[in-house]
């Protein structure tokens, strides 16, 4: 159609200019997508984790906080679970099952997480799914260590590498406990969740490396490998420990007795109803960055609207031209409304190209600091609404200087005011 | 078809809120393949008259008659298809679009009327064709209108009216910003290019030394009986200092 | 003619408000209703506090279990009491009749009746608070005012409270009642598993409510709920169960599979 030929020539023409709009439409597009592309697969993330697991009990802090660090190995513990008071609360008749574990150290950026083998039993993710071993098996020696599939992955570990455990969260020399090195026994299956970044040995393997240290550095009496493993490596604390009840209906009773204990501040959370929670906290956060975004659409819009509108004058001539041409006034119109939609089409792929890319580039990023997996999926359903209504909004902005041109057009008709 | 190409009776035209006609033309004709020249200072409704032999603005009373047609029983829509179909339109200057190459510029009307489409058949061979004619070096076919001169755009100007056999062509001071030299070679391929395709040609300008040329000249201050005769008024009736 | 023209670019804007209000609207992470009512455990009393330590806690159910050993609950309904219908001489252990003149109005969706029920009639009859009372009424009037000994009496009524059993007459009836969620487990983002609980607040920190007064809730297919309407009241509609006897801590508790949840309207 004629009228299309002469959008993209005119467009082309002054392409430098419309290059511009189209990026500050692609990049507000861009970050349109990427809010909502980044809070569904967060929440996806989140959602999987965990499952079938009652009470989760940590010092006493906030339930957000317990369950972050607990489950998501995000954040910190800010006091530890005495062993006694694990070991009573785990025989309590309503407990049908408790997992202990224990954080705070890390290797080369990847959290590590002591336990014991019931971790392998119980911990159940997704739709109850349990872990299963891709490589090897869980621990039997004290150093021997599981990691899971994106630390194999990242790390290319085998079965038989030998791995050193840093001290605290970061991964540096001086903080190693490199005199006792453990020994990759299993490699879990790929589960989607922060499992598979975690490298987990035994609560004895922590007391193993943590014998002669005091306060948080070495010692003066530095003891080799065999001789911690003459020590007691019973432990004496946990950071937290996870609950499967015989009955639910005692989810109650169980949380406010852990609760209200007496020999040490606790606390007992029912991760479903936690996560419920930040879930609320973080729709309020999902809904400013979203109207944001939404704002910066406008802007990238406005901005359009006032290339076009400046370009109205020049282009009085090209619009005689046509009318003498043949052209009636709504075909002018027609020519704004193309070329808008037509920018702002292009700005849009441009966007999700840019967002494609960026999300390519980061992925793996996200993944080792926020404990995040962002998938790169084709947009869904509701992505592709939005791009229909970015259109429509285009559509109606395009006839600002459209009907302009119009009334313009009528009233000039051949005369070109030179 | 009648040999009248262009009939206006009784026309009479003021723009909305002017108290007087701007203009008043009792009688024109113009005949088939007829050079017709009119003569009008800048400011004398000339403007406005082309407005209404092109279909832009409707007579407040009165007949404007093109091929039979008359065209106050047309709509808009209409008009503006009557005007792309039978007439081809020559400015004063800025006659091309400035984003298409000379080629496409000549073939625009085509775009527009399905009529000049099917008269032009093929349709880079004939505004190739017209173009050499009107001394368009063939270097310049695909180039930017940018690279022209000025007399080489007013040419590519007729090229672009002729595509197609309009019956009428029009043409509003096409050669104001012409020197003499390139004035006098735009007047003489028009006028082979107008007689070759039979076409009629309505010529507005101010100057007296081409009117000589015309067969058919016409003042315009003598045919426009309106009272805005004398002195100078812009088209919102409004006298000119 | 021309000012139509102008209308026309008013509408325009109009209309592009209105698109930017559905844009942001199509990113709203799901809506929910505003709407909460709160259902106490009780009619008109207010909801107790509970005990605090192991130790108290373990004491009061040994204590529940030397009073209501030996008792067959089945034979309390011939008592007519203030929080249920006035009920017509019954004959013992027929749960349909008993439904029949105790419990509310029936509910019918897809073919099957439910009868509506609230809170307090998950409450065995004698654990109401008005049971309780009336039982512990004489001991209570021979004490001084604002002595040590009426605290402790207080304490003592309420841990029997607390430890009160389930109402076996509800065993296997299809019933409708109102709660809120407390989620237990989600499939992709839908909440499949929960506990039913007649307050906001008892989800989280405050006393917990007694066995009677939680539901463990399987919901049905295609029942689930969507985390982010997870804080809004709903109705329960299924075959409530009862589980084990009254005996011991950690099998009792009401259960309902299969339930059909359906939003919760405030009435006005």
């Amino acid at each position: 159609m004629i009228l299309l030929r002469i959008v993209l020539k005119s467009a082309w023409h002054r392409r430098t200019s419309l290059l511009l709009t189209i990026l500050s439409i692609a990049i507000s597009v861009s970050l349109l997508l990427g809010v909502d592309k980044i809070r569904k697969e967060a929440k996806n993330s989140f959602i999987n984790t965990i499952s079938k697991t009652d009470l989760i009990v940590g010092a006493r802090s906030g339930p957000t906080n317990l369950l972050l660090y607990s489950v998501f190995h995000i954040g910190n513990a800010t006091n530890n679970v005495s062993w006694e008071s694990y070991e009573d609360i785990a025989s309590s008749e309503e407990v049908a099952w408790s997992v202990p574990i224990s954080l705070g150290d890390s290797h080369r950026s990847f959290r590590v997480m002591g336990t014991n083998t019931d971790y392998f039993t119980y911990y159940q993710y997704g739709q109850g799914q349990t872990l299963n071993f891709a490589q090897g098996q869980a621990f039997t020696d004290v150093y021997d260590a599981v990691i899971g599939a994106d630390v194999a992955q990242a790390l290319d570990y085998q079965l038989g590498s030998e791995i050193i455990i840093a001290h605290g969260l970061v991964s540096t020399d001086f903080a190693a406990h490199d005199d006792k090195p453990f020994s990759l026994t299993g490699i879990l299956a790929k589960t989607g969740t922060p499992v598979d970044r975690t490298v987990l040995i035994s609560l004895e393997g922590i007391e193993a490396i943590h014998v002669d240290w005091q306060g948080g550095a070495r010692s003066g009496i530095e003891l080799t490998a065999e001789q911690a493993l003459k020590m007691d490596l019973q432990p004496k604390a946990i950071t937290a420990f996870m609950i499967g009840l015989t009955n639910r209906i005692n989810t109650f009773r169980l949380q406010r007795t852990i609760t209200e204990y007496e020999e040490e501040p606790l606390m007992a959370i029912i991760p479903g109803a936690t996560l419920a929670e930040l879930w609320q906290t973080i729709a309020v956060f999902e809904q400013v960055l979203l109207v944001i975004s939404g704002f910066v659409l406008i802007a990238g819009l406005l901005g359009m609207l006032t290339m076009l509108l400046s370009t109205l004058n020049e282009r009085r001539r090209e619009m005689a031209v046509l009318r003498a041409v043949g052209a009636h006034p709504y075909h002018i119109l027609l020519l704004f409304v193309l070329e808008t939609v037509f920018i702002v089409f292009i700005g849009y792929l441009l966007g999700m190209g840019i967002l494609y890319l960026l999300l390519a580039l980061t992925q793996s990023l996200l993944v080792e600091s926020y404990g995040v997996n962002i998938a790169i999926t084709p947009p869904d359903a509701q992505q592709w609404i939005l791009f229909a209504a970015i259109l429509l909004l285009s559509v109606l902005v395009s006839l600002v200087p459209g009907l302009i041109a119009y009334r313009r057009s009528l009233q000039d008709g051949l005369a070109i005011k030179v | 078809m009648s040999a009248r190409v262009i009939h206006l009776q009784d026309v009479r035209f003021r723009w909305p809120g002017q108290e007087v006609d701007l203009l008043h033309i009792p009688d024109l004709v113009v005949n088939k393949g007829e050079h017709l020249f009119i003569q009008g200072p800048s400011g004398s409704g000339k403007t406005t008259l082309l407005n209404l032999l092109t279909g832009i603005n409707l007579a407040n009373s009165g007949s404007v008659t093109m091929l039979d047609t008359p065209l106050e029983s047309l709509s808009s829509t209409r008009r503006d298809q009557f005007r792309a179909d039978h007439l081809g339109v020559i400015f004063q200057q800025f006659n091309l679009l400035p984003y298409l190459s000379l080629m496409e510029n000549v073939q625009l009307p085509c775009g527009f009327s399905a009529r000049k489409r099917n008269n032009a058949g093929d349709m880079r061979a004939t505004a190739m064709r017209l173009l050499s004619h009107l001394s368009i070096p063939e270097t310049l076919f695909n180039q930017s209108v940018s690279k022209l001169s000025v007399g080489q755009q007013q040419r590519t100007a007729v090229a672009r009216a002729l595509i197609g056999n309009p019956e009428i062509v029009i043409a509003d001071e096409p050669t104001s910003a012409l020197d003499s030299a390139n004035r006098n070679r735009f007047m003489e391929l028009l006028f082979q290019e107008t007689e070759e395709q039979g076409s009629t040609l309505v010529f507005v300008s101010h100057d007296q030394q081409i009117a000589e040329q015309f067969s058919h000249v016409v003042d315009l201050n003598q045919i426009n009986q309106s009272q805005f005769n004398q002195p100078q008024f812009n088209q919102m009736g409004h006298e000119l200092s | 003619m021309k000012l139509g023209r102008q209308k026309r670019g008013y509408c325009a804007y109009i209309l592009s408000a209105m698109t930017i209000f559905l844009i942001a609207s199509c990113g709203r992470a799901g809506s929910s209703s505003d709407a909460i009512i709160l259902v106490t455990p009780s009619s008109g009393e207010p909801a107790v506090a509970y005990g605090s330590s192991l130790d108290e806690w373990e004491d009061a159910t040994q204590a529940n279990a030397d009073t209501t050993q030996g008792e067959d609950v089945t034979d309390e309904p011939t008592q007519s009491t203030s929080n249920l219908a006035a009920p017509a001489p019954i004959s013992p252990i027929e749960p349909a009749a008993v439904i029949e003149t105790e419990i509310g109005t029936p509910f019918i969706l897809d073919n099957v009746e439910y009868r509506e029920i609230m809170w307090d009639g998950l409450i065995p009859l004698d654990f109401t608070p008005d049971a309780i009372m009336s039982k512990y009424q004489k001991e209570l009037d021979a004490l001084e005012d604002g002595s040590p000994e009426v605290s402790e009496l207080y304490s003592k009524m309420q841990e029997e409270y607390n430890s009160a059993p389930v109402n076996e007459v509800l065993n296997e009836v299809e019933i409708r009642i109102p709660g809120f969620v407390t989620p237990l487990d989600y499939t992709d983002g839908i909440i499949t598993e929960f506990l039913l609980v007649p307050n906001l607040g008892a989800c989280i920190h405050v006393p917990p409510p007694p066995i009677n007064q939680t539901v463990l809730v399987r919901t049905a297919e295609g029942h689930g709920i969507k985390i982010e309407d997870s804080y809004d009241p709903i109705w329960v509609m299924g075959k409530i169960v009862t589980e084990g006897t009254t005996t011991e801590l950690a099998s009792a508790g009401y259960n309902i599979q299969e339930a059909i949840i359906e939003p919760y309207q405030p009435v006005q």
